[in-house]
């Protein structure tokens, strides 16, 4: 390790390669706070060349390497490990290209999501995928996880929008993948590459899809007696012809934690909430927003309202996407999962999420992509009790397991990080995960590139959600 | 069962699948890359998935549907139809007897592409036999999930070499209540290149964008019946042209014959290119002394050309223009031409997938290993 930290000292002046614990502090944890690991050093590459250098040397030594934009990852896609480094890249965050006559750009992976749209803006053009982190999540976040958002029922995911990848494979070998156009020739390795959790390497540069922004967006808020009326209102409009671009539900908890953080004036006294955004031409979101209302009329909505300007939208929206945060202001901690259930069985699966949470006598917010099935309950707990976060982590286990039992998927948009590694043998067979994990090795032998996620195996021992972590036992890693 | 050079062996279970891949050293499914009864046939397949041909898993309410890889496209079409649900990538050959397992092996999108992506865009999960004859499932059945490596989007244009893909799931999308079609037909593919780049500035949204090289670029909008008589209106002011609305008979069969490429001759080679809609016209420039066929799908990234040259010089062209492209029907030493960039990162992936080789490789410039004797097939003869 010393003279891989000396080789490190050749390729990075001290400013840009922290050795010493206060500057290391900032790097231990990502979004999934619960989990902490301290690394060896932490760089900050400015250029392809430097991070290329660093992967070679990182092989050289088979030392594990975590790459890392803003840290938001939810699923502990970007915990360090102890004997390796970060690679940190913020630094670059360059928007190389865009090009309008194609509707493309090409990006570093430091750029944060929102500025790419806000990029895009004057030649009318955004990038789709809207994670709730967006204002400070990082494109190679999004790639790395195959980030979804509010918007995915109808523009996908982050892979639909990564047309090519210049990428740096863990030997340092940089290949090209893709190409500047919708379409392939061969094999869809971007497709392969995009929500590979950092296993196979660094995105150095990164063509994108832009869309034209709509004309016009249409924002309903309809509120109802119960989760059941509002995922029954969902199945109505998506059986009407309708693709709204998003369509989401709150239940009470959420509605009251997001309107007590923003004050996004959602109605105080409904037991679910469902936000539809309509967006296109004006002419054709004008005829959608009639049939929409006409869905909505059959669905015994308690009241329904409609965003009356630009503001107004945006205050709906905020009030969504604070959500998460906002529950901070119902208990000390939470944790949020975001497993997936067919969507005809999300009635289903709510009325159990809640059956679990008063069994485990935790209370449970909801807040989801109905149109997509994709769940995210937020478990409300107090860590400062003895035996809560173990409580609350069963209960999360449970209700990945449910979603699994309906045919579902235990992760929409957040990944398996660190966080769902032992749910991954319950999801896929032992010979699915030993072909993914001839992949992995195929590419990087040594296994160094963000080591201990996506794959269980023995360098990094599977968490357990019914007590502490097998790294934790050994002393290797703490919660905060 | 037999093994004669056109009859292809025909597993009836997936252990019978897994064994032969297992113990033979080539192996080569028809359902990866021949369209039955197409004129653009290819004859050196051996195994045929048309036993696989079920629908696993249908609940329209869900929006998803997992099918066998040996189905007949249009069959799987027609039952979605029933339901006012549709394949939104327009899939190409379904006339033609295509299978699910063609499709995605040879990567079919066709014009409606443009709104929504492509076939990589609609696949949500894959099953496979591998080459160590193991069977894998990726992806899932549910429109969102993000667990393990996304295989069901490489098996996209993979020409079969992965694997042998046994079953799909896919994302399907409601059908919209009206569709207009319209072809606005200016003097030249300069002209209508033009008006190609100006819609992509615009705030439009059309479902499917095509251009040919006379000059006719083809519209098709989807959407509320309402809308229509203004979205077309929109759309002329902003070219300055007026189009020519289609009938119902006449917009079906245009785009019957643009999808499946009807107009293109029956012998030789098919090829579709990965293009920019800026891009296709040097592409044009540099075709047009060749005489080939051409088409312009998906508003200019996706390129059809029927070639009767020799491919090598297709290749050198495209190479010069810094483009890849798939053969998708017709016999060539390799099925990637022009810019093979992807090679390096594909081969590792192929390795461990295929780690004999068992499976022809879409990069080399070499005939996929035959298997001569159907000595060598452990299946019982019928």
């Amino acid at each position: 390790m010393t003279s891989f930290i000396e080789k490190l000292r050749q390729i990075y002046p001290p400013e840009r390669l922290y050795e010493d614990e206060a500057r290391l502090i900032p790097y231990v944890s990502d979004g999934l706070t619960a989990f902490r690991e301290k690394p060896a050093a932490v760089v900050m590459p400015l250029n392809s060349e430097e991070i290329v250098e660093t992967l070679k040397l990182c092989h050289e030594h088979q030392v594990p390497f975590v790459a890392r934009g803003s840290g938001t990852s939810l699923s502990g896609g970007s915990l360090p490990i102890s004997e390796g480094i970060v690679i940190s890249l913020n630094r670059l965050n360059s928007i190389l290209e865009i090009d309008p006559d194609n509707r493309t750009a090409r990006v570093q992976p430091g750029v944060i999501n929102a500025h790419l749209s806000a990029a895009g803006a004057p030649h009318g053009l955004y990038f789709a995928p809207d994670p709730s982190s967006q204002s400070v999540c990082t494109i190679g976040g999004n790639l790395a996880f195959n980030s979804g958002g509010a918007h995915c029922l109808k523009y996908g995911m982050t892979s639909n929008h990564i047309l090519g990848i210049t990428a740096a494979l863990p030997d340092g070998e940089v290949v090209q993948l893709g190409n500047d156009s919708l379409e392939n020739a061969g094999p869809d390795c971007v497709g392969l590459f995009v929500g590979s959790e950092g296993l196979f390497g660094v995105a150095l540069e990164i063509q994108l899809r832009l869309l034209p922004i709509p004309e016009t967006y249409r924002t309903m808020l309809a509120s109802y007696d119960s989760l059941e009326a509002a995922g029954d209102a969902v199945a109505a409009v998506v059986a009407s012809g309708i693709l709204p671009g998003a369509m989401e539900i709150m239940d009470k908890l959420a509605i009251e934690a997001a309107e007590a953080a923003v004050n996004a004036g959602y109605p105080q006294d409904a037991e679910a909430l469902l936000i539809i955004e309509l967006d296109g031409e004006a002419s054709a979101v004008d005829a959608e927003f009639e049939a929409l209302t006409a869905s909505i009329e059959k669905t015994n909505a308690k009241e329904v309202r409609i965003a009356q300007d630009n503001d107004e939208r945006l205050l709906i929206w905020k009030g969504r996407k604070s959500a998460f945060s906002a529950v901070g202001r119902l208990s000390p901690d939470y944790l949020v999962q975001d497993g997936v259930v067919p969507r005809s069985k999300l009635g289903e699966a709510l009325k159990e999420i809640s059956r679990l949470g008063a069994e485990a006598g935790l209370r449970v917010a909801n807040v989801f992509h109905a149109g997509d099935g994709n769940l995210h309950p937020l478990i409300l707990f107090d860590g400062n009790e003895a035996g809560a976060l173990e409580c609350a982590e069963e209960l999360a286990g449970k209700i990945l397991r449910y979603c699994l039992k309906l045919g579902g998927s235990i992760t929409g948009e957040h990944g398996v990080g660190v966080e769902k590694l032992s749910f991954m043998p319950e999801m896929f067979s032992e010979a699915d995960l030993n072909a993914f994990k001839r992949i992995r090795k195929a590419i990087d032998p040594h296994e160094i590139s963000n080591r201990g996620k996506m794959l269980p195996g023995k360098e990094a021992p599977a968490l357990s959600h019914s007590g502490p972590h097998p790294l934790e036992k050994a002393g290797i890693i703490s919660r905060m | 069962m037999e093994d004669t050079p056109h009859q292809p062996i025909a597993p009836k279970t997936l252990d019978e699948l897994q064994s032969l891949v297992r113990e033979n050293t080539a192996i080569h499914p028809t359902a990866a890359f021949e369209i039955p009864h197409s004129k653009f046939k290819i004859q050196n397949s051996r195994i045929s998935l048309a036993a696989f041909n079920n629908i696993v898993e249908y609940q329209p309410e869900e929006y998803t549907i997992t099918v066998e890889a040996g189905a007949l496209v249009s069959d799987i079409q027609a039952i979605l139809a029933e339901k006012n649900q549709y394949l939104p990538f327009d899939p190409p050959f379904a006339q033609n007897g295509a299978t699910i397992g063609s499709m995605i092996a040879n990567g079919y999108s066709g014009p409606g592409a443009y709104r929504y992506g492509i076939l990589r865009d609609f696949i949500l999960g894959v099953s496979f036999v591998d080459g160590l004859g193991d069977l894998i499932k990726t992806g899932g059945k549910v429109v969102k999930n993000a667990a393990g490596f996304d295989i069901p989007k490489l098996m996209v244009g993979s020409c079969g070499s992965l694997g042998v893909i046994t079953e799909a799931t896919f994302k399907i999308f409601p059908k919209s209540p009206a569709t207009r079609s319209i072809v606005f037909k200016f003097s030249s593919f300069s002209e209508s290149h033009a008006a190609l780049l100006k819609l992509g500035r615009s705030h439009f949204t059309p479902d499917s964008i095509e251009l040919n090289t006379g000059g006719h670029l083809f519209i098709r909008l989807t959407g509320q019946a309402a809308s229509m008589d203004q979205r077309v209106q929109a759309l002329e002011s902003l070219l300055g042209e007026r189009p020519e609305t289609q009938s119902e008979a006449d917009a079906f069969d245009s785009w019957d014959s643009s999808v499946n490429l009807r107009d293109f001759p029956a012998t030789g080679i098919l090829v579709k290119i990965a293009t920019t809609p800026t891009g296709i016209a040097s592409l044009n420039n540099a075709i047009a002394p060749h005489s080939a066929n051409l088409r312009y799908s998906i508003g200019g990234f996706a390129t059809w050309i029927h070639w009767d040259n020799d491919i090598s010089d297709l290749s050198e062209i495209l190479q010069t223009l810094n483009l890849s492209a798939q053969v998708v029907q017709g016999d060539t030493p390799s099925r990637i031409i022009g810019i093979t960039h992807q090679q390096p990162f594909y081969q590792r992936v192929k390795q461990a997938l295929d780690p004999e080789g068992k499976f022809s490789d879409p990069y080399r410039r070499t005939e996929p290993r035959q298997v001569r004797g159907h000595d060598r097939f452990s299946l019982p003869r019928q």
